[in-house]
């Protein structure tokens, strides 16, 4: 027990000093956090509301409510896959537990991303003019996609030293979705009925799905797919502690330049 | 004596190149079986690519044999390295935290151990600044003083004793000594040199190619060693 909790303050530790030594590698260091966002929302924005004049009041609120999520879900993804490999002078080090890597990255990018989303919340309160209880129901939310985020980022940061053409398939993928998820469109508008089932086998579908009835249309969230992505991603976390309890041990040896 | 660490047949591979039809394996290490015993003061040694950094691996639990056991019966087993891991962008003071942790302090014992780490290493005011501003010394100085300020059952040394200057060299081979004579501690020392097995050591190893060549006491083992490095270099000048 003692180990656990020791572990969880050396990745705690660990994601202080990154974000300490990330943002001093840039002029506008922490601000970053904030303009990235913006400048994708800005583009969509100006795409679709400008060029293609789409006149919908809240479109704005709309891209936010799609691109926060999709954004933390794609760099802590693509931060992960790397982990393991970028710890290769550590783990050749120290014996240390592999989840350490990929781990850091995704509280890392989650710190991060729930700034963001603070500042959202309270962006959407001043415009709206008020807060509604539905909000109550965005905690449970953003839980289900760190659990979701942190399965995925383990499978990916197990597999890849081993295949390291995962990689390609992965970053594909993470484009892929970001045109997938209804992020920039309405799905009620766009997807067919016959097509909404496969639109919604999408994990990030329907958390922005979600996140939306919360924020945007007060209602309740989808507790089914919530639960459904919960229970999925507990079954992906137990089969990597499995693997990784075999084959931990060969990753310094992989890994090494 | 109890054995503290035991090797028995450990054979260990790196794959060289990976893809679908063929696969290339090194073999870095062929059937070791070794003990090390508690309090003692152990050399390996060999030329470079013999496999030496691969066995501290093996001793500290950082890597596993492909075939063989390995049992290790202590539990702080660490490897002193000299801040491979190191961050640049960040202090001397939060990389000493942050590697104090990576070597199983818990954050508290890390914060205490800090005054102690700047005292050590003769940091001064370098300790504030990033560590992209040290010379390759200080770095090593750094690395040095966080990992043997740490309470271990057994330490394992590689070839780090010929860095810094003149005068810290002799400072870390003097805490070295000292652990190796209060027998609380094992050590294992790796190096190429026979000087410096022969200066710490009371027994050693030689490695040649994976392959356990000798082993006993200290001088039999880095007198044959010699003389084998004669023999090569008389044969390539004969040539």
């Amino acid at each position: 027990m003692l180990k656990i909790i020791q572990f969880f303050e050396l990745v705690i530790t660990q994601v202080q000093l990154n974000l300490k030594s990330e943002a001093r590698n840039n002029y506008l260091s922490y601000l970053w956090w904030l303009f990235e966002p913006i400048l994708f929302v800005g583009t969509f924005y100006f795409v679709f509301a400008v060029m293609i004049d789409k006149k919908e009041s809240d479109f704005l609120i709309f891209l936010f409510c799609g691109q926060l999520p999709y954004m933390w879900f794609s760099k802590s993804i693509s931060n992960s896959m790397s982990s393991l490999i970028n710890g290769r002078g550590l783990m050749n080090q120290v014996s240390i537990n592999k989840f350490f890597f990929p781990l850091v990255i995704v509280v890392q990018d989650s710190f991060k991303s729930l700034v963001v989303f603070i500042v959202l919340v309270i962006y959407i309160f001043f415009e709206s003019g008020g807060a509604s209880l539905y909000w109550l129901f965005l905690p449970l939310i953003i839980l289900t996609q760190l659990i979701l985020i942190m399965a995925l980022s383990f499978v990916v940061a197990m597999l890849i030293p081993f295949v390291p053409d995962i990689r390609f398939i992965v970053s594909s993928g993470l484009t892929i979705l970001m045109f997938a998820s209804g992020i920039f469109f309405d799905y009620k508008d766009v997807i067919s009925s016959e097509h909404k089932a496969l639109f919604f086998l999408n994990p990030i579908a329907n958390l922005i799905n979600s996140y939306r009835n919360v924020l945007i249309y007060n209602q309740y969230p989808d507790f089914n797919s919530l639960l459904l992505i919960i229970f999925i991603s507990f079954i992906i976390m137990i089969f990597c502690i499995h693997f990784m309890k075999k084959l931990g041990a060969y990753y310094p040896r992989l890994v090494i330049e | 004596m109890t054995n503290v660490i035991s090797l028995n047949n450990v054979t260990v591979r790196y794959q060289s190149k990976i893809g679908l039809f063929s696969d290339e394996y090194f073999v870095a290490l062929k059937n070791i079986t070794l003990d090390i015993k508690q309090g003692e003061t152990v050399g390996i040694i060999g030329r470079n690519g013999c496999g030496k950094s691969t066995l501290l691996k093996i001793f500290a639990g950082i890597i596993e044999p492909d075939s063989g056991s390995v049992s290790r019966h202590k539990e702080k087993i660490s490897l002193l390295s000299l801040g491979a891991g190191f961050d640049p962008n960040l202090s001397g003071r939060d990389n000493a935290i942050i590697s104090a942790m990576m070597l199983g302090c818990s954050k508290k014992i890390a914060l205490e151990r800090l005054n102690s780490v700047l005292e050590y290493s003769e940091l001064g005011t370098f300790f504030e600044q990033p560590v992209k501003t040290y010379s390759t010394g200080m770095v090593a100085r750094l690395g040095f003083t966080i990992a043997v300020q740490m309470d271990v059952d057994v330490l394992l040394i590689d070839e780090v004793l010929g860095v810094g200057d003149a005068n810290f060299v002799k400072k870390a081979e003097q805490t070295i000594m000292e652990k190796v004579k209060s027998k609380d501690t094992t050590v294992v020392l790796v190096s190429h040199s026979a000087q410096q097995i022969r200066d710490i050591c009371e027994r050693a190893y030689w490695l040649n190619d994976g392959i356990k060549v000798a082993e006993g006491s200290v001088e039999k083992v880095t007198s044959l060693y010699e003389s084998f490095l004669d023999n090569i270099y008389i044969k390539d000048n004969l040539k």
